[in-house]
């Protein structure tokens, strides 16, 4: 019997979500190369280019499988329900958000405070730059905190 | 005083001769989600724990009750 056709619903809504969170994480390494393509020489630029360019189609080919394959099937209540679950992985999702934005929230409130430590120190940085490596933060830190709240499960059958 | 929710899943389910997956696809959730209800790692909503017990039909109590946290 072919092991897609048995998921539950529920099983579907875990695996949807633990692909979203795979593509945030590679969302972040983009933004990471982004911003490392600004302080890197001029041939190295050349190569992280390419390099986010090709994490990009990844991210985006991901996307669009998860899309048509896992929720244009559903109706509006069925994509609806699978967002609102409350089981482990959805909980650990939204705690993972929470987190990073209050990290995030955190970590700019510092770098603001210290501007004079930190932030003269750097380069002038375009402004796309600085909104790079402000989302590839929140990013790898939702990335972290959800693999943190998920690892090690409980004690699988 | 630290309490934490413990429960009785397993037992239920052993005297029930179900597996987890089985229990988490008659009740709508996965099957991670009770493995980690289980072994205490996760406190299940409301709607969840009431879902179990109903399942077993058992008072929600006799499945789920607090114990202190050493």
């Amino acid at each position: 019997m072919n092991a897609r056709s048995t998921l539950s619903p529920a099983e579907v809504a875990d695996r949807t979500l633990q692909l979203v969170a795979a593509a945030m994480f590679a969302t972040a390494l983009i933004f990471c190369l982004s911003v490392a393509e600004f302080f890197a020489g001029e041939s190295a630029a050349v190569f992280i280019d390419v390099a986010v360019k090709a994490l990009a189609v990844g991210v985006i080919g991901l996307m669009a499988v998860l899309y048509f394959l896992k929720f244009r099937p559903m109706t509006s209540d069925q994509r609806r329900q699978h967002l609102a679950e409350d089981g482990f992985l959805q909980i650990a999702f939204r705690r993972a958000m929470a987190r990073s934005w209050m990290l995030t929230f955190l970590a700019l409130v510092v770098v603001q405070v210290l501007d004079r430590l930190v932030l003269e120190r750097l380069p002038g940085m375009p402004l796309e730059t600085v909104i790079h490596a402000v989302l590839a933060l929140m990013l790898v830190l939702f990335s972290v905190s959800f693999v943190a709240f998920t690892r090690s499960g409980g004690g699988d059958e | 005083m630290n309490e934490k929710l413990d429960n009785r899943i397993r037992v239920f389910r052993a005297e029930h001769r179900i597996s987890q997956a089985e229990l988490a696809d008659a009740i709508g959730v996965s099957r991670k989600t009770i493995s980690t209800i289980e072994v205490g790692r996760f406190v299940p909503s409301t709607v969840i724990a009431l879902k179990i017990a109903r399942y077993f039909e058992v008072p929600f109590e006799e499945v789920f009750f607090l114990t202190e946290n050493v």
